[in-house]
């Protein structure tokens, strides 16, 4: 295998790595929805909270929800450069 | 061959845009919302929520609301949250008979704010840092909600 290709196929798995670190965080992110401008914490989930700290939870969801976006989104955009040419054609290789 | 390997791999393109494009719009909604947090109760006779803490040396705008029929109303109190000292509040009782509350106390069971219009449901200190909700009512199930802005 040439260099070039080494290259490539190292930068398709660090994309394929980071797109899935993406999506991991997204599970692992804590489940507050959002309704009418607010996050929301339904009856159930409250009472089963031993205490309730909105402030953190709020943070620690913006934190993780960027994070996700970002490693998401910057994996998904290397792979598409990666695999321009198949994906779009020579045009813009 | 050729032409199903094309296929296989547009198509997992189509899965990774589609996957990005929720994420990144859940993302986008999570960061752009406001500092407002809505949580709901119901709670047996005699019963308290979770205590909530809220933010420190900041107005805190908390507003509750009993939602089951008969009992209705809605109160709301503007609240100081001094860490490990107390709660500072002041804003308005749930009808029937709505006035203004305030005070300062850092005392477990000090009454901040009614949400229920028989005022058997309130708002009251659990701790210097925290509050809570409280069904005083002997009988009935109180369920409602409460909203924080910071």
């Amino acid at each position: 295998m040439d260099e070039a290709k080494q290259q490539h196929m190292g930068l398709v798995a660090l994309f394929w790595v980071l797109f899935c670190a993406g999506l991991l965080v997204q599970v692992f992110a804590p489940r507050l929805k959002v309704e009418h401008n607010a996050f929301v914490m339904s009856a159930p989930v409250a009472a089963q909270t031993k205490e309730i700290h909105p402030m953190e939870l709020v943070a620690r969801a913006r934190r993780m929800q960027l994070l996700s976006g970002l490693l998401t989104l910057g994996g998904a955009v290397g792979l598409a450069i990666q695999y321009r040419e198949a994906l779009f054609g020579r045009r813009l290789g | 061959m050729r032409g199903f390997a094309h296929a296989a791999g547009l198509a997992l393109a189509v899965v990774v845009a589609t996957l990005t494009l929720a994420v990144v719009v859940h993302a986008g909604q999570t960061i752009t919302t406001p500092n407002a947090f809505f949580s709901s109760y119901s709670l047996a006779p005699g019963a308290n929520s979770s205590p909530i803490e809220p933010v420190t040396n900041k107005s805190n705008f908390l507003m509750c609301a009993q939602t089951a029929s008969g009992f209705r109303g809605v109160g709301q109190v503007a609240l100081l949250r001094v860490p490990s000292t107390l709660l500072v509040w002041t804003g308005i009782e749930s009808p029937a008979g709505a006035g203004i509350t305030s005070g300062s106390s850092g005392t477990a069971g000090t009454h901040i704010v009614w949400c229920d219009f028989s005022h058997t449901v309130d708002i009251r200190v659990d701790t210097p840092d925290k509050f809570l909700v409280h069904n005083g009512n002997a009988t009935l199930t109180a369920t409602g909600n409460v909203t924080l802005i910071w």
